[in-house]
């Protein structure tokens, strides 16, 4: 499948994850569409490392599921921040600053 | 940790969960799609696609949780239990062929474990030394000390902290008429603190007990002798009697102590200070004292001093030389001393052969298997093939190549470990069976144990893992690699690749197996025509001795004087006579294959003559009627008269083989000519020149005379042909340890038990306190022939060993061939429909597997040459290109494999064309 959009660096989906759930709790399909409309459609997230990602935040302790009942009144698994989520976003926001600061002086752009 | 934990225990909930979180992404997507237009039926299907796989993508969120691959191996475990259920054929197959190998290696690694790694059973084993004097001229001739020597060596060293003394010897235990032999060790008192092991019971020797020719009666008993006796608890302080004297236990070893040799037990230990009553002329030594210094009875091991090793220990053992010389200048005459670790054996330096045939074994063992292994991945590769589809529909599924390499080898090992506990099982078994049947042929208690040792069952596991490694990961990876369109379409498994290098072997595992299947064959035709050539030996040893009763006795395992002995021995003698049915009876100090060897060094009187004029040769001091017994014609001269036989006073008379006369006459008349005789020749080795300055030779004071020539008879198994041979007068030449032979008019074998009793009761008859050591058939005593058996045992082994390799290598080629024909049904019924006739297309399929069959067979043919060459020393009287064993072995081999392709291929053109064709 060809995909005219930007690929995801490697390591930078865990921190749109959580940024998309800074705000309010999300189910999946919302955490990807929230990453699409944020970036205005250049950044699409496959399924496939979506859910991956999701419960290693979940298994790392950054996100926690609960189950809630969506918009169109259906079941649906809510992933939250948690405290060290919270932490963490900050954290990866500031090295990923440094490093696009980084990557644009390599390139001349700054 | 914990989290993870509890995410293995609420795996199902957890697994509800994704499936239920992605269908609702599933969902949401479509409405999505929904809205932007599409009908319901094609928003869900682009809504799917978009998701992408989910099964796959359900497998990576799986992996992240952890835990996953337990999961994964009970899910494995569970499928391999449920395929292998499955075909129950192959699974049988599998485990007995596993089984086998596995068995085989586990009996042989025990058998060879206990030989060569088994450590000793003392305290700190790299401390202990033995030490030897050794002869300057010849590094070969190596001599225990006498008692002196030992003093001498314990006073003036500085090399050892203590250093013990000890004779190993075979004696008389138990009751009058019911003597059982055993080993038994005369030690000094420091024996037990010099090996650093204590009593389990009771104490260890009193230095005053261990001091010559106290005559203190005590004994220690081995915790075996301890177990024959069902663990008496009055064993302690009880009496026993040790060639007919009685002796008090004063203690008990523990469990698991063998003495100074590693591979049989020590079974009693008695104080030097009873040397002299104990020690029987079975040694060499025959009666010298303890504190004789012309003895060499002792064997000394010390303990080096902490610090000093083999090495390091020189300067300290040149120091002790020059010492001992001083001290013993004419037995220590260009000597000097040596040390080495203790042998494993009693003797001295043997341990290299040992290694060599353990060496052998093992090597056997690993080539069955690797035909084993072999075999079985040519089955699962064979099976594979047809589970292709599995695997592609798997793969396609959304299994990762690594997944299903697991699982295969999941299955690989199931079998291995069911097949390895097979395998422990028969090695237990046939491990016991060896020892019992050894146990038959020598007095001794075998080290050699067959209960499971942890060393045994870390080998059993090696094993299983190595099994494993071996025959399923190569069919693992090979069948996961599959492209998965081309086998979900293909047609029943074809062979599809077109292969580049037509000439060689298709499956060239197949050939190996052919291959070292006929290598294993052809040793095992060698060895069995070995045991037949054995099994026939009596009349090769020369003699005839079909009606011939042996009666093996020793006077002084009684207690009795030597010289009552010869009297004794000749009313014994018109006693057997005097029976019905004998035709003659004689006393004789050997018998041919008896395992003992009695050397003397010959000296031919005259000069001038051509030949040699010196040489050793093998003696055996016999009666009046011996060769008539035994059935040996005198080819010149006469046989000894009673008179000669008798009484040591009469006239010096010697009968010679021909080996000899021939060497020493090679021209003359041997009748009629004289001889000089010494006894030093077994000890100081045949390499010694008998010369006027050896004050053995001083005993060379009478010239035998030549009065008779017999043939020569073989004494010993692997004699390539027979040695030089002479016959002194029972009168001259008599040891306590002694054989009659009885040659009977006829000896039915069921009377053989009657002749045996009355034999005995006609012994205790004459004299009640003389022990029996065997009463048995001339034939009964080859059977029990050491060298016999190891020959027989080899040929057991390696027959065993051949029949494994031969249905291996026929079952795993008839397994590929038949299924690589079958893959092919569809091929030959349109060659059959077209109009091929049956034998052209039996022969076409023939043809191409005869390239397989054929380079395996010669490669095989190959090997076997090479093993035959080295397993040649083992082999009697057959030679290493045995033209029976290297046609047999390949033609029964060549036959086999050719019905394991010929079958199959004629049952693929039994196939109706229609049929055929619309296969799959």
């Amino acid at each position: 499948m060809a995909n005219p959009k930007a690929d995801l660096l490697q390591g930078t989906l865990d921190l749109l994850i959580l940024k998309s759930l800074q705000l309010e709790p999300m189910h999946g399909f919302g955490i990807a569409g929230r990453i699409g409309q944020l970036s205005k459609d250049m950044l699409t997230v496959e399924q496939g490392s979506l859910y991956p990602a999701l419960y290693r935040l979940e298994e790392q302790g950054w996100i926690k599921a609960e189950w809630g009942v969506s918009d169109n009144n259906r079941k649906a698994k809510f992933y939250s921040l948690t405290a060290t989520g919270r932490k963490q976003l900050v954290a990866e926001e500031h090295s990923w600053a440094k490093l696009s600061t980084a990557i644009n002086l390599v390139l001349g752009n700054a | 940790m914990i989290r993870k934990l509890e995410s293995f225990f609420q795996r199902r909930r957890l697994e509800t969960e994704m499936a239920e979180e992605m269908r609702h992404h599933v969902e949401l997507q479509t409405e999505l799609n929904r809205k932007s237009g599409m009908s319901a039926d094609e928003a869900r299907f682009v809504a799917l696609r978009q998701f992408g796989n989910v099964a796959s993508i359900q497998e990576q969120a799986r992996e992240v949780r952890g835990w996953l691959w337990l999961e994964q191996l009970l899910q494995d475990l569970r499928y391999a239990i449920r395929q292998l259920r499955r075909n129950p054929g192959f699974t049988f197959a599998a485990i007995l062929v596993l089984g086998l190998g596995i068995g085989a290696n586990v009996a042989v690694f025990n058998f060879v474990h206990s030989l060569l790694f088994a450590p000793p059973t003392y305290a700190r084993p790299v401390e202990v030394m033995r030490v030897f004097s050794q002869a300057k001229q010849n590094p070969a001739d190596l001599r225990d000390f006498s008692y002196p020597a030992y003093r001498e060596i314990l006073a003036g060293n500085t090399l050892f902290s203590d250093a013990l003394a000890s004779v190993l010897l075979v004696v008389g235990v138990g009751e009058k008429g019911d003597t059982r032999r055993a080993a038994a060790a005369v030690i000094s008192a420091n024996y037990f603190s010099v090996l650093g092991v204590s009593p389990a019971q009771g104490r260890t020797f009193l230095a005053a007990e261990a001091a010559p020719g106290a005559g203190n009666p005590v004994a220690i008993v081995s915790y075996v002798f301890w177990k024959k006796h069902h663990f008496d608890s009055a064993l302690l302080g009880s009496t026993l009697l040790i060639n007919s004297r009685p002796f008090i236990i004063v203690g008990i070893m523990p469990e698991g102590f063998t003495g100074t040799t590693a591979l049989f037990y020590t079974e009693i230990w008695v104080p030097l200070g009873v040397y002299d009553q104990v020690a029987n002329d079975d040694k060499a030594d025959a009666g010298r004292t303890l504190t004789d210094p012309m003895s060499s009875a002792l064997m000394i091991l010390g303990r080096l001093k902490p610090g000093l090793n083999a090495v390091t220990g020189q300067p300290a053992l040149q120091a002790l030389t020059t010492n001992l010389v001083q001290t013993f200048p004419v037995q220590q005459k260009d000597r000097s001393l040596t040390m080495a670790p203790p042998s494993r054996f009693a003797s001295s330096n043997n341990d290299t052969a040992v290694a060599w045939v353990g060496a052998l074994l093992l090597g056997m063992a690993a080539i069955v298997l690797l035909m084993a292994c072999l075999n079985l991945a040519n089955m699962l590769l064979a099976r594979g093939t047809a589970r292709r589809k599995e695997i592609a529909l798997r793969l396609a599924l959304g299994g990762g190549r690594g997944r299903i390499i697991r699982q295969l080898l999941t299955e690989g090992f199931l079998l291995a470990f069911i097949g390895g506990v097979a395998g422990l099982l028969l090695a237990l078994w046939s491990s016991a069976l060896l020892t019992a049947s050894l146990g038959r042929m020598i007095p001794i208690d075998l080290v050699w144990s067959a209960e499971p040792q942890p060393a045994l069952l870390a080998a059993a596991f090696g094993f299983c893992l190595l099994g494993t490694v071996g025959f399923a990961l190569g069919p693992a990876i090979k069948l996961s690699r599959s492209d998965v369109m081309v086998h979900l379409k293909e047609h029943a498994g074809e062979d599809l690749v077109r292969r580049r290098w037509g000439f060689l072997p298709r499956n060239p595992l197949v050939s190996a197996q052919l291959a070292l299947s006929l290598a294993l064959l052809t040793c095992a035709a060698l060895f069995i025509r070995s045991a037949t050539r054995a099994g026939t030996g009596a009349t090769e040893t020369g003699l005839k001795t079909g009606n011939v009763f042996l009666v093996e006795i020793d006077a002084s395992l009684g207690g009795h004087d030597k010289k009552q002995e010869l009297g004794l021995y000749r009313r014994l003698n018109e006693r057997f006579a005097a029976l019905p049915g004998v035709e003659s009876a004689s006393v004789s100090v050997d018998v041919p294959l008896s395992g003992q060897d009695f050397e003397k060094q010959l000296r031919r009187v005259g000069g001038g003559l051509s030949g040699n004029s010196s040489a050793s040769a093998k003696w055996n001091g016999v009666g009046e009627d011996y060769f008539k017994t035994v059935g040996l014609p005198l080819l010149r001269g006469r046989a000894f008269t009673v008179a000669e036989a008798t009484q040591a006073g009469e006239p010096p008379v010697v009968i010679i083989n021909d080996r000899l006369a021939k060497e020493f006459w090679p021209d003359g008349d041997a009748l009629g000519q004289r001889l000089l005789l010494s006894d030093e020749g077994a000890a100081a080795g045949a390499s010694t020149q008998v010369g006027a300055t050896d004050p053995a030779v001083s005993k060379l004071t009478e010239a035998y005379e030549v009065v008779g020539i017999v043939p020569a008879t073989r004494h010993n198994l692997f004699e390539s042909t027979p040695d030089k041979g002479i016959y002194l007068p029972f009168a001259r030449g008599s040891r306590s340890h002694v054989f009659f032979q009885l040659k009977f008019a006829s000896l039915p074998p069921e009377s053989e038990v009657a002749t045996a009793d009355l034999l005995r009761r006609v012994v205790s008859g004459v004299d009640a306190a003389l022990p029996i050591l065997s009463v048995k058939t001339f034939t009964r005593h080859l059977d029990g022939n050491i060298q016999i058996w190891i020959v027989r045992a080899g040929a057991a082994i390696f027959s065993l060993f051949g029949v494994l390799a031969l249905c291996i290598a026929i079952v795993g080629a008839y397994g590929v061939i038949a299924y690589s024909v079958a893959r092919r049904t569809r091929e030959i019924g349109i060659r059959m429909a077209l109009g091929a006739p049956p034998l052209a297309v039996q022969r076409m399929i023939l043809r191409e597997n005869a390239v397989m069959l054929g380079s395996g067979l010669l490669v095989g043919l190959l090997l076997a040459l090479g093993i035959g060459k080295i397993v040649s020393s083992l082999l009697y009287r057959v030679d290493a290109l045995d033209p029976v064993a290297f046609t047999v072995a390949p033609g029964v081999l060549a036959v086999a494999a050719f019905f394991a392709c010929w079958l199959p291929a004629r049952r693929a053109t039994k196939v109706d064309p229609i049929i055929a064709l619309r296969t799959e």
